[in-house]
């Protein structure tokens, strides 16, 4: 069946002239540019920024290169070296102060056949021989009395002839060993 | 339809897509960042390696060396545990060496520390051994006392006594 037009829409006189002229050249324009921006992105933008990438890399290559090794090198070990010792220094242990220590809170009444120290658990485990219970007794309150002792446990006591056998754990204050 | 066809396939992706032009002014930016952050790094070690230098560091640095040396050098360790024997009259039984594992460095720039466990079978005076163990704690080679046993008291005049030592020397592994 033929296509009627009975409103009379699709005759040419009733097209305003010059509309297809309009539209074509602002799609023109926007055609050309859309090809104008792709090529310039492609072969000016681009290439211009990667050339400068390039160049920047060049500078990163060149500036991690700047120094001589062997001067990297030492500081680096100094500096290693410094902050090692700085840690390593801060828990030196000065097992010396033991010595003061069994010397000053010793009971002329009691002698010691085994003194055991731990420097990681920070105990002393000592075994002697008191002259009696009573002596002792105030064997353990001059440990407990001692500044730097946290702690004194008798493991356990035994009459041994005319004496008493006794085994000591002497725990210390963390830091006793430490401070200068 | 051309145009939109060219704008969506050739001009947006050349702008945003990858390999576009907002990631390469990305990629430039960063690596800018990156250029101006050395250029300050390395201020900063040029004027650490000058001061290394003019101030005569490398001197104290050797002297850092023999307390925490580069490796474990038992040779110069064996020297002055017999020397310091030798000196407090302590008589050294044996001695036994074992490398404990690295520890950890706290950081990029610090190397971790090799152990190096010895224990010391030892006999000799009391005030030998008090002069013994003051003298390895202020060794020039780092030591660590970490435990120490004393045996054989409380016998009537015996002045000798044994002793079981145990420390630590510490290297600075590379």
């Amino acid at each position: 069946m033929p296509y009627s037009d009975p409103a009379g829409l699709l005759s040419k006189d009733k097209m305003p002239s010059g509309f297809s002229w309009h539209l074509f050249t602002f799609i023109l324009i926007i055609f050309i540019i859309v090809i104008f921006g792709y090529l310039g992105l492609e072969f000016g933008y681009k290439p211009f920024l990667r050339s400068e990438i390039g160049a920047l890399d060049a500078q990163i290559q060149v500036s991690s290169s700047g120094y001589e090794a062997d001067a990297q090198k030492n500081l680096v070990d100094f500096y290693s070296r410094i902050t090692n010792l700085k840690s390593l220094l801060q828990q030196h242990p000065r097992v010396s102060k033991i010595f003061a220590f069994l010397e000053n809170a010793t009971n002329v009444k009691v002698t010691y056949t085994a003194v055991d120290l731990s420097v990681a658990q920070k105990a002393i485990t000592i075994d002697g021989f008191a002259e009696s219970r009573a002596v002792l007794a105030s064997q353990l309150l001059a440990y407990e009395s001692y500044a730097g002792v946290s702690q004194v446990q008798l493991q356990n006591d035994a009459q041994f002839g005319n004496a008493v056998r006794f085994k000591v754990r002497i725990t210390l204050d963390p830091q006793f060993l430490i401070a200068p | 339809m051309t145009t939109l066809y060219l704008y969506i396939n050739l001009l947006l992706p050349s702008y945003n897509g990858a390999n576009g032009v907002q990631e390469l002014r990305g990629e430039r930016e960063s690596k800018k960042a990156i250029v101006e952050n050395e250029a300050k790094a390395e201020a900063v070690i040029g004027s650490l390696i000058e001061t290394y230098k003019s101030k005569g560091l490398s001197k104290i640095s050797d002297t850092f060396s023999l307390i925490l040396p580069a490796k474990p050098d038992i040779p110069t360790l064996l020297n002055q545990l017999d020397g310091i024997s030798r000196i407090d009259n302590m008589t050294i039984d044996s001695t036994a060496f074992n490398f404990l594992a690295l520890k950890a460095s706290k950081g990029t720039l610090i190397k971790p520390i090799g152990t190096v466990q010895m224990t010391l079978a030892l006999h000799g005076k009391y005030q030998d051994l008090r002069a013994f163990v003051n003298d390895l704690e202020t060794n020039i080679r780092l030591i660590d006392i970490n435990s120490l046993k004393i045996d054989g008291g409380g016998v009537p005049n015996k002045d000798i006594f044994n002793y079981n030592l145990e420390a630590y020397a510490y290297y600075q592994s590379d």
